[in-house]
């Protein structure tokens, strides 16, 4: 099923980053059939969600396992195999806008044809208002993450000056060790957290880590930084000024 | 009495009074071969210069040599603390791409990456058309940013064998390239002292010696800056570990990869 995966993915041009502007709302579902789809997978014509919340949709099918795939670049699919029942999709819009996602599913070696639905995205807050611009204020930016427990990367410039206090951060032993010792493992025991040049290639890492990266990066205007994931948010911080202040900061996510 | 580093238990201290017969010892493999190198430096498009930004004033370094030492943040404290073990070339004469690899290692480390030991003899033998043969970092260095490197779990580290070159260990190697390095010039110490001083490991040439080793800290005796290598020889040093002073620290080859895959 894997051709049809990466045609479907090559229609994706472009993975814009994501923010929360408010409480997250529960999305609106109309029950009405989507377009294509047949008698092996439907899903819903229309779902409403807000900017930067996750938006949950469920195929109807009585097969065991469905492929998703957003069809418009800025909706972003949270990884599948993050959920026991592959026909639920959660997914999330950074601005508003209507997006296509696209499911489909096989049986018998017989693959279904593709069912869409579209992924209306409205603006935060409690009515239509501006749009919120296209970077971070200043301060700490919330990204909502698909997984639990503490990560974190650190993100720098290797090829730029750094001082000598911001060397002794991204090199630190110390914060190494609470590190090691505070973030969730990964699946190979590697402690969660890294430290990584602003250009460093992901695409052989972990999806856990590509997907982190993916929507920490386009918030990245200010360099060094770090990204703290804590529960199912990430903040992006820049950073601290010395050693003990980072090790502060990461305390307050690593009880 | 000003400030001095101190050093590991074991450590051996080289300068212009150590004998031949000691840095030239028979039971240990070599084989640099800067005078087979073809491209000048700075002839290579893929690996600009050292950026003279980066660079740190001499009246800087003691003070930041005595503070890495007091917050044990230099390369030799994460190898040490995090146990990424040296290199073995054994009887081979791959030097050359133990030191650049082990660069790589370092820096997965530093990245907080699972630790994967790599293996030399993977790219070497490649190089080489599979033979034994001495060569230079930067040749070694261009190939794994090309290539990657294969894992010692799949081609042994001293293996310059045929049997281990199949496809899909090449598939693999390429989660262990470098993407981002630069080149010091030719002996310069300043250079040298100011990617270490930043945590970036540097493959040195020594055309003295005809060895290549791994560049590591910077250490401050009796009023100057010396060299901390890795070496890639068993047993030698402490864990690997050892002091070059005076112009033998000076190396005729220094490339710095600074950001690895990551995988």
């Amino acid at each position: 099923m894997s051709w049809l995966r990466e045609c479907v993915c090559a229609l994706i041009v472009a993975l814009p980053f994501f923010t929360v502007q408010g409480p997250p709302k529960q999305p609106e579902v109309v029950v009405t059939r989507g377009a294509g789809g047949d008698s092996l997978i439907q899903l819903p014509s229309k779902v409403i969600g807000v900017a930067g919340a996750p938006i949950e949709i469920k195929a109807e099918t009585t097969c065991e396992y469905v492929e998703w795939f957003p069809l418009d670049p800025g909706l972003h699919c949270v990884r599948p195999e993050l959920f026991k029942d592959s026909r639920l999709a959660v997914v999330f819009a950074p601005v508003k806008g209507e997006y296509r996602l696209a499911a489909w599913t096989a049986l018998n070696n017989k693959p279904s044809k593709l069912a869409v639905v579209i992924v209306a995205v409205a603006p935060p807050g409690p009515g239509p208002g501006p749009d919120p611009g296209p970077g971070p204020g200043p301060g700490p930016t919330p990204i909502p993450v698909p997984v639990d427990g503490l990560r974190v990367i650190f993100v720098y410039e290797s090829a730029s000056k750094l001082s000598r206090e911001q060397l002794n951060i991204l090199n630190s032993t110390k914060i190494a060790e609470y590190l090691n010792s505070k973030t969730v493992k990964d699946q190979d025991g590697q402690p969660g957290w890294r430290t990584w040049d602003k250009d460093v290639d992901v695409q052989f890492a972990p999806q856990l880590w590509k997907d982190l990266w993916a929507s920490t990066k386009p918030q990245l205007s200010n360099l060094p930084a770090l990204l703290i994931v804590s529960g199912k948010k990430g903040e992006v911080f820049p950073l601290p000024a010395t050693e003990s202040e980072t090790i502060a900061l990461l305390q307050k996510y690593g009880k | 009495m000003g400030f001095t580093s101190k050093l590991y238990p074991n450590e051996p201290i080289w300068d212009e009074s150590t004998p031949d017969r000691v840095t030239h010892a028979s039971e240990f493999g070599r084989g640099l071969r800067l005078d087979l190198r073809s491209t000048p430096f700075g002839d290579i498009p893929c690996a600009p210069a050292f950026p003279q930004e980066l660079l740190i004033p001499e009246s800087d370094v003691e003070g930041w040599i005595k503070e890495k030492e007091e917050r044990q943040n230099r390369i030799s404290d994460h190898c040490n603390k995090f146990g990424l073990p040296h290199k073995d070339q054994a009887q081979t004469n791959y030097c050359w791409i133990n030191a650049p690899v082990h660069c790589v290692e370092i820096i997965r480390l530093l990245q907080h990456q699972q630790m994967v030991i790599l293996s030399p003899a993977s790219c070497g033998a490649k190089i080489k058309g599979f033979r034994n043969q001495g060569g230079w970092g930067q040749e070694g260095l261009e190939y794994i940013v090309e290539n990657g490197v294969v894992p010692v779990s799949m081609w042994p580290a001293n293996a310059i064998d045929r049997q281990y070159d199949k496809p899909e260990f090449w598939a693999e190697a390429k989660k262990y390239r470098v993407t981002e390095w630069m080149e010091c010039r030719p002996r310069s110490w300043i250079e040298l002292v100011s990617c270490l001083l930043r945590n970036i490991p540097v493959a040195v040439g020594y055309n003295w010696w005809s060895h290549e080793v791994t560049a590591c800290d910077v250490v401050w005796i009796d009023g100057t800056s010396e060299l901390r290598i890795r070496n890639s020889w068993k047993g030698w040093g402490e864990n690997g570990f050892g002091i070059l002073r005076g112009s033998k620290k000076l190396a005729d080859d220094q490339v710095a990869p600074r950001v690895a895959m990551a995988a």
